[in-house]
């Protein structure tokens, strides 16, 4: 259950990221209208400039007022007359040398599940490899149209594998990049602070209210020791130490090749454009990782259609479900999801049992059970317009989760009430697919 | 604030840097408040831009005193109602294009969060504009109640419920209670 509470939390922790398009689009049509709003001031200051520093005091006057800035200026930010500080500009010119690093990430939450501390490797902006306290390793590899991650976990010899078919090519969010770009006019200095007998230099940069970093910089080195990344809004700090530039690593640590004597479970996940089609169960089930069930025709089924669309909760990717039409005008939508993760669906057995089948087979209420169907049945509507007409969608509409004993879990939404007689039947008629 | 000081003189003066890191500084926050009252992304898009314009074209006029963000939240609102009252376009969802800001490691955490946010947009979706204009204002533009009322010629009491009325909508469609 959300309270109002978690609701304001939630919705102060939502963020959306700009795109790059809309970036270029503003600032092009901003830059356009500063120009035309400037010329007049900006020529004006200009030739007030050049009067003031035509007359010979003002120019001697100027330098030294020029002078006494550029004293206070170092000593306000802490750097010393000697030349022993660091600036922001020699940081950047130093870490650009590299593209490949290795540090220690601590995530500290202040709420929420806790996040594994780890070695993080990377070795350029869409390879990494991820060593966690738990012993699993991560080999991320996002370089090619379908990325891959590979999931080892060597105690248990067991490996998830999983493919992004057309999601990529993608580049990291990574900060160590992010940090590379601080420009140094809003880089502000921080000072000095001693570590194991050496002294860093602190930076600290906001470029928003969700993000707040400040850097660690060793003065020999000219790069970074530490880096601490504050989330204010997500009550989250990320922890970077341990740094290693220019790591050395054998090259097949960054292979996604799995190695010999690992049990392999691979997940595919279709990311490319999806064309609306109908489709047999038996291509669900071979594009599918699990198991897939379909209903039988039962008596008040006037049809039963099984169709791939986009996925109306993702980004791209799409979704197998199977359309049933009722003899009371009832349109029912069977989700036949990707894979379960634990870790998403924790949230699942948490709901109430609306129906205890024979066979083991339960049904669940759902969550977000208006949103979930109207999205589907939008989805479809907009898919196929001719199988479900959108406007026809009802108020009634609700969304229910179908747990077959071998833990796959079936959406089931429904326009319309289901008749108190049919769900037991229609849970019942679920046949399995089998594979090919 | 400071800084925001800082960046509205250099601004005026035509430096286009400032104008660059008042829009990384923002950019994101008001297409957050834009989706919030508009639902569509290409319609918050619009709007954030319109925004952007209009603030380099009255930049001279601006005063470089109090909180710049209430001030941009309630400039970002103003446009989004107008927006709509123009388009009359029914409300829509969050569409296929948009990215939300996460830490997330996994896609599969990256995908539950989606989520999240998305029957968040649905709900927000359902209410009327100045029930939604009180909780992105007060939420996100962490403006007070009294100010929200002092720019929007409403009670402070009014406001109140509005936002009050809003969160329990909101709560009650997330649990799947029926809502009238």
């Amino acid at each position: 259950m959300k309270s109002p509470e978690d609701i304001e939390k939630q919705l102060a922790n939502t963020h959306i990221r700009p795109r790059d398009a809309l970036r270029r689009r503003v600032l092009q049509d901003a830059f356009g209208v500063q120009a035309e709003t400037q010329r007049p001031a900006a020529e004006s200051s200009g030739s007030l400039w050049r009067t003031i520093m035509n007359r010979k005091m003002t120019r001697y006057a100027a330098a030294a007022a020029i002078l006494l800035a550029a004293v206070l200026t170092i000593q306000q930010l802490g750097g010393n007359l000697d030349g022993t500080s660091v600036a922001w500009a020699q940081v950047v010119e130093q870490m650009n040398h590299y593209t490949r690093y290795k540090c220690r990430q601590r995530v500290v939450r202040e709420e929420g599940p806790n996040v594994p501390t780890m070695i993080v490797y990377h070795l350029n902006l869409s390879q990494r490899r991820q060593e966690v306290e738990d012993g699993t390793i991560h080999v991320i590899d996002m370089r090619s149209e379908d990325p891959i991650t590979l999931e080892l976990d060597p105690a248990k010899k067991k490996a998830v594998l999983t493919r992004l078919i057309g999601f990529g090519p993608k580049k990291d969010p990574d900060i160590v990049d992010m940090v590379k770009r601080f420009d140094q006019a809003s880089t502000e200095r921080l000072g000095t602070k001693e570590q194991d007998g050496k002294t860093l230099y602190g930076f600290h940069h906001a470029p928003n209210e969700h993000n707040d970093f400040t850097v660690w910089v060793d003065p020999e080195t000219k790069l970074p020791v530490e880096i601490e990344l504050k989330h204010p809004t997500a009550h989250q700090t990320i922890f970077m130490d341990q740094f290693e530039f220019d790591f050395d690593l054998d090259a097949s640590a960054f292979s996604t090749e799995v190695p010999e004597g690992y049990e392999v479970k691979t997940i595919t996940r279709d990311c490319r454009p999806v064309e609306p089609k109908v489709v047999t169960p038996e291509t669900v089930r071979r594009e599918l990782s699990h198991t897939v069930y379909t209903p039988a025709k039962l008596p008040w089924m006037e049809s039963v259609t099984t169709l791939q669309m986009p996925d109306p909760l993702a980004p791209r990717g799409k979704v197998f479900v199977t359309l049933v039409q009722t003899d009371d005008g009832n349109t029912l939508l069977i989700v036949h999801g990707e894979d379960y993760s634990d870790e998403i669906m924790i949230w699942l057995a948490q709901q109430e049992v609306v129906l205890e089948a024979p066979g083991g087979r339960t049904v669940r209420a759902h969550p977000r059970s208006v949103m979930y169907a109207q999205l589907f049945f939008e989805g479809l509507g907009k898919a196929m317009p001719d199988l479900f007409d959108a406007t026809t969608l009802s108020e009634a509409r609700s969304t229910q989760m179908i747990v077959m004993p071998d833990g796959v879990v079936l959406g089931l939404c429904a326009n319309l009430s289901i008749a108190e007689a049919r769900l037991p039947e229609l849970v019942a008629s679920l046949q399995e697919i089998p594979a090919p | 604030m400071r800084e925001d000081r800082r960046l509205i003189r250099a601004m005026r003066r035509g430096s286009r840097a400032a104008l660059e890191r008042l829009y990384e500084k923002y950019a994101g926050f008001l297409l957050t408040v834009a989706l919030a009252l508009c639902h569509r992304l290409d319609v918050a898009e619009d709007v954030v831009h319109d925004f952007f314009v209009s603030f380099v074209q009255s930049a001279e006029k601006l005063k470089a005193r109090g909180n710049l963000k209430a001030y941009m939240a309630i400039c970002v609102a103003n446009l989004a109602r107008d927006r709509l009252r123009r388009e009359r376009r029914g409300p829509g969802y969050l569409d296929d294009d948009i990215e939300i800001e996460s830490d997330a490691a996994s896609p599969e955490q990256q995908a539950a969060e989606r989520e999240q946010a998305l029957a968040l947009n649905w709900a927000l979706s359902q209410l009327p504009f100045e029930q939604k204009e009180a909780i992105v204002l007060h939420v996100h533009g962490r403006m007070k109640f009294t100010q929200i009322a002092r720019q929007r010629g409403r009670s402070v009491n009014t406001v109140r419920s509005q936002y009050r009325y809003g969160l329990q909508k909101i709560s009650a469609l997330l649990n799947h209670e029926v809502v009238s």
